[in-house]
């Protein structure tokens, strides 16, 4: 009897350790500081976010990036661009370096450092964003700009590229 | 005579090239509910066939223009998302290790989990075990409908 009441704080521990919330639902938009009609939004993801280590990931499908004009779509899409059958996906990994208390609601100014991947290529990044959390649910809102080059990427257009995304969990 | 002749002939053919040039540059997108299947599966069929080999999945469903596979597939309602702009369905068995993801335009009837569906959609990207997200990943299919 009392191996098993030592066992009950574990099982508690174990269920802490692991609580992670994973979201599908919300929009990463992209658009070219440098042509402002180069622009695509993506409503197809899947995200997670660890409660306790503060460890974020987005897993971005590139075909599900939606132009207005379909040729552009093509272009982005090609070889030359993102070459988005070698490289179907685009990952953030990162975690949040700012306080934040996710048992408690509240809008939450936080700062994210980590790693994003585009076309095989990884490259360090810091974001600044908002965490909202409301009766259980999460809300990560961030804008942030990327220069496209750093990913092998040549066209003029992906020189600064500015990323808007939502995701509520 | 022959002066008009050439005058009346570098007009159509311009009026022609502008207007080729325009429909090049405003092309549409392709109505994926309108064009032909490429592929009918199950969601479990196709999952193992990424799982067992991605790379080869994904040159035989993924096209570089973006456009590619539209995939009229059947499987298991895990979850469905309802919402005002579109709706999202997850496709999974339970003996699955991952699940189709889609997309639906239109916000649709309400599905029951457990229900055995078959959705028709374009293929955005397949499904695949990921480290850092630590779970396995669905694969995600949008501009879908339930035809069943």
């Amino acid at each position: 009897m009392t191996k098993l009441l030592l066992l009950i704080p574990l099982f508690i521990a174990s269920i802490a350790f692991s609580q992670s919330k994973v979201s599908n639902s919300g929009k990463i938009h992209f658009q070219s500081l440098n042509k402002k009609d180069v622009k695509a939004d993506c409503i197809s993801f899947t995200s997670k976010i660890d409660i306790n280590t503060k460890k974020i990931v987005f897993s971005v499908p590139i075909q599900g990036f939606e132009f207005k004009q379909a040729l552009m779509q093509k272009h982005f899409n090609n070889d030359k661009n993102m070459n988005s059958v070698a490289f179907p996906k685009a990952k953030f990994v990162g975690t949040i370096t700012s306080e934040i208390d996710f048992t408690k609601d509240g809008v939450y100014e936080v700062e994210v450092a980590g790693k994003i991947t585009i076309r095989d290529v990884t490259k360090d990044y810091t974001a600044k964003g908002t965490i909202t959390i409301k009766d259980g649910q999460i809300e990560v809102r961030s804008t942030f700009v990327i220069p496209g080059n750093d990913f092998g990427l040549t066209t003029k257009y992906a020189k600064e590229i500015e990323i808007t995304l939502y995701a509520i969990y | 005579m022959r002066f008009i002749k050439t005058i009346i002939i570098s007009v159509v053919v311009l009026v022609g090239a502008t207007i080729s040039v325009y429909l090049y540059l405003h092309q549409e997108h392709r109505d994926v509910q309108q064009t032909q299947s490429d592929y009918t599966l199950t969601v479990s069929e196709f999952v193992q066939e990424y799982l067992d080999n991605p790379k080869a999945a994904n040159i035989k469903y993924l096209n570089s223009s973006g456009e590619s596979k539209i995939l009229t597939i059947q499987g298991i309602v895990k979850q469905h998302t309802p919402g005002t702009d579109h709706s999202i369905i997850i496709l999974q068995s339970p003996s699955d290790k991952a699940g189709v993801q889609a997309i639906l335009k239109t916000p649709h009837q309400t599905q029951e989990e457990g229900d055995t569906i078959t959705i028709k959609g374009v293929l955005r990207a397949g499904p695949s075990y990921d480290d850092d997200l630590e779970m396995y990943e669905n694969g995600y299919v949008e501009k879908a409908s339930i035809i069943e």
